[in-house]
């Protein structure tokens, strides 16, 4: 069965006059492909997921699912193809996570109907698949905010449907639970080969694992491969403003050094030396500058100390925070 | 979902239900009862007044508490109740109209049996309520806005109410006032069987609307993203609110309390919130709790009996105070 999910000419927002995606988009998104969304905030990036779980109607084109117009299927039909995990979680009412999973159910069970052995197996597997087993007789409110989204998850598994789409489910969690959210996507894209589609801010990890990337700046949408859009130099336009670079050794943005900062010669090596580079960095100076003549600062692996040039004095300390105070004395142009 | 747990918990409520119908309709004569002597004007007193006040009393229990759950699911909101959409605001209008507006003008007006003037007034008042709600909704997105114009109606009715009370005599205003208390014991044989229509009515839409309320608790859109015609369910639940908060302010006036309170007892007694199971939670300990309130405003005092909202406050305000400071136990469904 051929089950793309092809935009077409889709123009979208809240009303006519001002839509939100202005130029006509077209995209495809197979199945067992992961589709990030990226782009500046306001861009249009959840009214699209709205627009692709007919939460919003399109101003124009169309959406289809095979050979299916997504937006002329009854409500239960359309949500046996197509889920959809808003940002956060603060609608989920205060139940036990179990019923949460089993609310994925209703495009099963319809109107009527209660849970029989299919209903209880996909919640199961739901369960499983994102492992929050052992959270199920808690109570939705009293899990963190990553077990949160693992429940939101299953939900959406439990529903079983081919597409599903996911708002920047990666927000507002800590590093591990992160990367176990972008684990389970990948997993379900690969093995059970469902269409994903997401949104996200973390633009690093999206070309980590994206098969597919549409970014959304002010006026065009580009699609592609990460690492095409990457020689594109997609990424750093996406933000307009000359602070933001792109990366490409880090992959991530950072951001362009200021200009007034003060240029200091850095030498030493190890794990103390790049901290405290990041130090100089936010206090404003612009460190590796190797012809500096005025202010040099000498680190060693090995010890506690900081040897520090300036205006040809030399002053040796021996504790970070004594360090920061110098340093700080020369942006304030005081002796040491 | 597992109706194992839940078995023994429904097992208790039916038995205690039973101990209390069978309370409700034969208390006092139980010594005949078991002797096998019932005198006629006994078996009279029992089939004419005791029957009809118990089943209302059943009734209006089942009708308020399975109106409040779905109020406070569709509108999230734990304070909700069966009255939210103005629906008794619009009873009382009828009747204040009919009690003290009518007299008035010199006209009266009293129809009798299932259709007395009280009953008339009451369901037209509910129904125009129920109708002006419905075609504002149907102009509202939002449902806390539906919420906000029912407390305007509200307000509006007895606005007028007030007027009719400050320039009635004095006779028609106690008999309002009387009204506004809440009685089972208005209603009568033929009364009872129409009440009974409009109940099961209600209560026979409500089955179909158990695994939408499920998917409303989280709100509009993933009601929508989860496969909900949103708008025909609020519209089927209006529905349902209707026809069993209407049939019990125009049979028994407006009962307080019930509607807000039994829901929570509910929930915390089933320890559930799918509605295919405080359904019928809602059903069993809203007529408990009715029917207890019935007993109690008659052997409280024996010369008098006490009038039904009295108990239900009484019953009620404390479970919702309780509700209210720990926070914990408030959860809309």
């Amino acid at each position: 069965m051929n089950n793309i999910l092809k935009i077409s000419e889709l123009r979208t927002g809240y009303d006519n006059a001002h839509p939100v995606i202005k130029s006509p988009f077209s995209a495809t998104a197979e199945p067992g492909q992961i589709t990030g969304i990226i782009g500046p905030n306001g861009s249009g990036k959840t009214t699209l997921l709205k627009t692709l779980c007919c939460l919003i109607k399109p101003l124009s084109g169309n959406v289809l699912l095979g050979n299916e117009n997504i937006t002329l299927l009854s409500p239960l039909e359309r949500a046996k193809r197509i889920s959809y995990i808003m940002t956060g979680s603060s609608v989920i009412p205060d139940i036990k996570v179990s019923e949460v999973v089993e609310m994925g159910r209703f495009s099963g069970t319809g109107w009527i109907r209660s849970h029989n052995q299919t209903d209880k197996i996909l919640c199961e597997n739901a369960t499983e698949r994102t492992g929050i087993s052992h959270l199920l007789s808690k109570r939705f409110h009293a899990i963190s905010d990553g077990e949160k989204q693992r429940v939101l998850f299953a939900m959406a598994l439990a529903q079983n449907t081919q597409v599903m789409l996911f708002d920047e489910p990666a927000a507002f969690l800590d590093i591990p639970a992160k990367h176990g959210i972008y684990k389970i996507m990948h997993d379900i894209s690969r093995t059970d080969n469902k269409t994903i589609i997401f949104s996200t801010h973390d633009i690093s990890n999206a070309i980590a694992i994206c098969d597919k990337l549409w970014a959304f700046s002010e006026n065009k949408i580009e699609s592609g491969l990460p690492e095409y859009l990457g020689i594109k130099n997609v990424f750093s336009m996406l933000f307009p403003d000359n602070i933001l670079l792109f990366d490409t050794e880090k992959m991530d943005y950072v951001t362009t050094s200021i200009s007034n900062s003060i240029p200091v010669d850095i030498k030493g090596d190890g794990t103390k030396y790049k901290w405290t580079v990041s130090l100089l960095k936010r206090l404003g100076f612009d460190p590796g500058c190797n012809i500096s003549a005025v202010l040099s600062v000498i680190t060693n692996e090995n010890d506690d100390k900081w040897i520090i040039n300036y205006n040809s004095n030399q002053v040796i300390v021996s504790s970070l925070a004594e360090f920061e105070e110098k340093m700080k004395c020369v942006i304030n142009k005081q002796p040491l | 979902m597992n109706s194992g747990n839940y078995f023994f918990k429904f097992l208790v409520l039916v038995i205690v239900f039973t101990a209390f119908i069978f309370i409700a309709v034969f208390f006092g004569y139980f010594s005949d009862l078991f002797s096998n002597s019932l005198s006629e004007w006994e078996y009279i007193s029992i089939s004419q007044i005791r029957i009809p006040r118990t089943v209302a009393a059943i009734l209006s229990g089942i009708a308020l508490s399975v109106s409040g759950m779905q109020m406070q699911s569709l509108f999230r909101n734990p304070l909700a109740g069966p009255y939210v959409l103005g629906i008794s605001s619009g009873g009382a209008l009828g009747v204040s109209l009919v009690t003290m507006g009518l007299s008035l003008t010199g006209i009266t007006f009293s129809g009798t049996g299932a259709f007395s003037g009280v009953v008339i007034a009451s369901a037209a008042g509910c129904l125009l309520f129920m109708l002006i709600i419905f075609s504002l909704h149907l102009k509202i997105r939002h449902p806390a806005t539906v919420l906000v114009a029912g407390i305007l109606l509200g307000s509006a009715a007895s606005a007028i109410v007030e007027i009719l009370q400050y320039i009635s005599p004095e006779r028609n205003v106690k008999s309002f006032v009387v009204w506004t208390m809440g009685s089972l014991s208005s209603v009568d044989t033929d009364q009872m069987y129409v009440f009974i229509v409009f109940v099961a009515s209600g209560i026979i839409l409500s089955l179909f609307l158990n695994n939408v309320l499920n998917t409303l608790r989280s709100g509009d859109e993933y009601a929508h993203v989860l496969g909900t015609n949103v708008k025909l369910a609020r519209i089927l639940v209006f529905t349902s609110t209707g026809l069993l908060t209407g049939s019990v302010v125009a049979f028994c006036g407006p009962i307080a309390f019930v509607g807000v309170a039994v829901p929570h007892i509910t929930r915390l007694i089933i320890g559930s919130s799918n509605h295919r199971v405080l359904f019928w939670g809602n059903i069993l300990c809203g007529g408990i709790i009715m029917l207890l309130a019935d007993i109690s405003s008659r052997i409280m005092f024996s010369e008098i009996q006490l009038p039904v909202n009295a108990i239900t406050s009484l019953i009620g305000i404390p479970v919702i105070l309780y509700l209210v400071l720990s926070k914990n136990k408030i959860s809309f469904s």
